[in-house]
């Protein structure tokens, strides 16, 4: 997942941010309501963690922003204020969870991850593809059957193409899910990375899962 | 008596009691005082008949035959009797109806011609008049200054007064009896207002102290007791909620730190590789922050409750506030600032270390709330210590909440280091030693807050040394 974590107070964000990215998650910072509705504007996330309280341009009033001009990415609000009118506040204003610190990163992550699956329409953790089965609670994928040794990176690479089946991703829309905000430093970090990835699922080329769309760009067709 | 109704319904029926039988004892009184005098007035009628009945006939006293047969007097059954009597007291002549008995002699110095009770020879009461005469046709003067005693049996008028004496008596309990209950149901219906004031007391506690009593429909006695009342709800309502908001900013303010140390454990837990020099600093740093937080309301409520010591020395002040602004050079560097500061040299009796966390605090305040490039001046004179700086966000009905504990102009934490307690330390400080502090906004946003001190009266603390 790409996802963008709002929050004022520096080490709770870096903290964050690391776990995430441990997990395999592309995580994108952000200090202050400013600095997150440019990064908002400018990248399409999966998923979102919004404190309320932030220098400039408050949570909640981001949040109405996101909704107002049509962006229905899943939003968890993060609050150390735990009143039943400020939760009511943070979901009426369209947000998809809400959490009150302190925080378990586990439950964050979990949290998260079922907004994900929500979004895209999978109640259950293990999406099906073929004879791809790839488990996004447990990040883990398999192959008629084998489990498959992947990176983080390739991991989210997997599943962004298995909650998209059939769909053309362009080189962009990879690249911006898999690197943060400024994108990969390589320029052919795509291609290298969907290769690598073919690789993996079919080390002999039987099976081409992944297939390439001339000036287009890449899709996974489980038929 | 614990109850008004009761204690009222007591009063008023004694006070009842006592005015009934006031009046029927004036009633009484004045009845027979009116009835008397009409029972005297027959009296004296018939002892002016008797008198010119009387007469001398051949040196005998002797009664008009007619007069004699005068209804009453006839016989033992009538109701008037008289007794003629010489001057030296010899009965001369009497009624039939006395039946050949005397009525009783004149008490000595009884003045003639005065109404007064006697009691008849068969025991019964009568009232009598005496008069003084001489016989009528007495040529020879043998009856002169004789005594006409005339009475008349007042049985039936005690007996009309007695039963008089009950039915006023009867009337009176009557009325009392029937007052009591009249009474009680005046007093309930006077005191409805009170109770309905006091159902609506009862129902008001902490989860509804914005309740507001009706003052409008209420009695106008009641209504002073109304208003006070709602005031005092008012009062409370604030001071819960100042409470309510109080122990919800300690839950806010410590949340973020826990949050950051649990974030950091789970982190180390689960990547050992995470666990570094840095991660350990910073849960010191965050373990530092959550002590200052603890301390600073700590300190707070040893002030409160006044058992903050004060004590008091000769203290080089300036030495302090220069030491103050030289610990937060460095950070005012770093976020652009210009620190500026003009410090005599003022020696004062008073606490040291709370003059340390004055300035402090108020020193802190401003480098990290002044907008970068801007001026921050510290001033120290004979009398009077200030710090001033640009404050563009500030209103100046915000100037009134400054020294509030945890109050922000912009409610998110933008850094660590202020916890939102500083000024309201200064307060209690400023307090404890008895300076009086102000914030003053000048409408081009400089923002001075000064601390004022006498020197010859400094340090006369209010805590305890």
């Amino acid at each position: 997942m790409k996802l963008l974590i709002v929050e004022d107070a520096p080490r709770l964000r870096a903290t964050v941010g690391t776990a995430m990215v441990k997990t395999g998650h592309t995580v994108d910072l952000a200090a202050d309501g400013p600095e997150a509705a440019i990064l908002l504007t400018n990248h399409a996330y999966d998923a979102v963690v919004l404190d309320i309280m932030l220098p400039g341009i408050d949570g909640l009033e981001l949040l109405r922003r996101m909704r107002g001009r049509g962006d229905t990415t899943p939003v968890i609000m993060l609050t150390a204020r735990d009143s039943i009118q400020d939760r009511v506040a943070g979901l009426a204003a369209g947000a998809d969870d809400y959490l009150v610190k302190p925080f378990s990163l586990a439950e964050l992550t979990a949290r998260l991850e079922a907004l994900h699956r929500r979004r895209h329409g999978v109640a259950q953790p293990v999406v099906k593809a073929g004879p791809l089965e790839v488990n996004t609670g447990a990040r883990t994928a398999r192959m008629q059957g084998q489990e498959i040794s992947l990176t983080a990176r390739e991991y989210a690479l997997l599943e962004f193409f298995a909650l998209r089946p059939r769909r053309i991703l362009s080189r962009d829309q990879i690249e911006s899910h898999l690197y943060p905000d400024g994108g990969s430093p390589v320029s052919n970090a795509v291609d290298s990375a969907v290769c690598q990835l073919r690789r993996k699922l079919s080390p002999d080329g039987s099976i081409s899962l992944i297939q390439t769309r001339r000036g287009l760009g890449y899709t996974l067709d489980p038929d | 008596m614990s109850s008004i109704r009761g204690h009222l319904t007591l009063s008023l029926t004694l006070a009842m009691a006592v005015l009934l039988t006031a009046c029927g004892i004036t009633v009484w009184t004045l009845a027979r005082e009116a009835l008397l005098r009409q029972f005297d007035l027959t009296l004296e009628a018939k002892s002016h008949i008797i008198r010119a009945g009387v007469e001398e006939d051949d040196g005998e006293l002797e009664m008009e035959i007619k007069l004699e047969k005068l209804h009453g007097f006839d016989d033992a059954s009538g109701q008037f009797f008289f007794e003629v009597r010489s001057s030296g007291g010899q009965p001369l002549l009497q009624s039939a109806s006395l039946e050949n008995t005397h009525l009783p002699a004149l008490a000595s110095g009884r003045e003639k011609d005065r109404y007064y009770n006697i009691t008849l020879p068969d025991g019964g009461p009568a009232r009598a008049v005496a008069a003084l005469l001489d016989a009528a046709d007495d040529k020879k003067g043998l009856f002169r200054n004789i005594t006409l005693i005339t009475a008349r049996r007042s049985d039936e008028f005690e007996n009309t007064m007695r039963l008089l004496r009950w039915l006023l008596a009867a009337t009176g309990a009557g009325a009392l009896a029937l007052m009591v209950p009249l009474i009680r149901h005046s007093l309930r219906r006077g005191l409805q207002p009170l109770a309905l004031l006091a159902e609506r007391t009862s129902a008001i506690d902490a989860r509804n102290l914005d309740t507001r009593l009706p003052g409008q429909d209420s009695p106008a006695e009641l209504r002073p007791v109304v208003t006070t009342l709602n005031a005092l709800l008012e009062r409370l309502n604030e001071s819960f909620a100042r409470e309510r908001r109080f122990s919800s900013d300690v839950a806010h303010e410590l949340r973020t730190p826990v949050s950051e140390l649990k974030s950091l454990a789970e982190l180390v837990t689960q990547w050992p590789e995470e666990a570094t020099p840095e991660a350990f600093s910073q849960v010191l740093a965050i373990a530092g922050e959550m002590e200052t937080v603890v301390e600073s309301l700590r300190f707070l409520a040893r002030a409160e409750e006044g058992t903050q010591p004060v004590k008091l020395n000769a203290t080089a002040l300036g030495d302090i506030i220069a030491e103050a602004a030289s610990r937060h050079e460095a950070l005012a560097e770093e976020r652009g600032l210009i620190l500026q500061s003009a410090i005599r040299d003022v020696e004062l009796l008073t606490d040291a270390g709370l003059w340390r966390m004055i300035a402090a605090n108020l020193i802190g305040n401003a480098v990290h709330h002044a907008p970068p490039g801007s001026v921050i001046t510290v001033t120290l004179t004979d009398s009077r210590f200030t710090v001033s700086n640009q404050a563009p966000l500030l209103a100046p009905a915000d100037i009134p909440q400054l020294f509030e504990r945890f109050w922000r102009k912009d409610t998110a934490r933008s850094g660590y280091g202020h916890s939102g307690l500083g000024l309201a330390l200064v307060k209690s400080l400023t307090a404890l030693l008895a300076h009086p502090l102000r914030a003053e906004l000048s409408p081009n946003g400089l923002l001075s807050m000064s601390v004022d001190f006498a020197p010859a009266a400094a340090g006369t603390g209010t805590g305890k040394n």
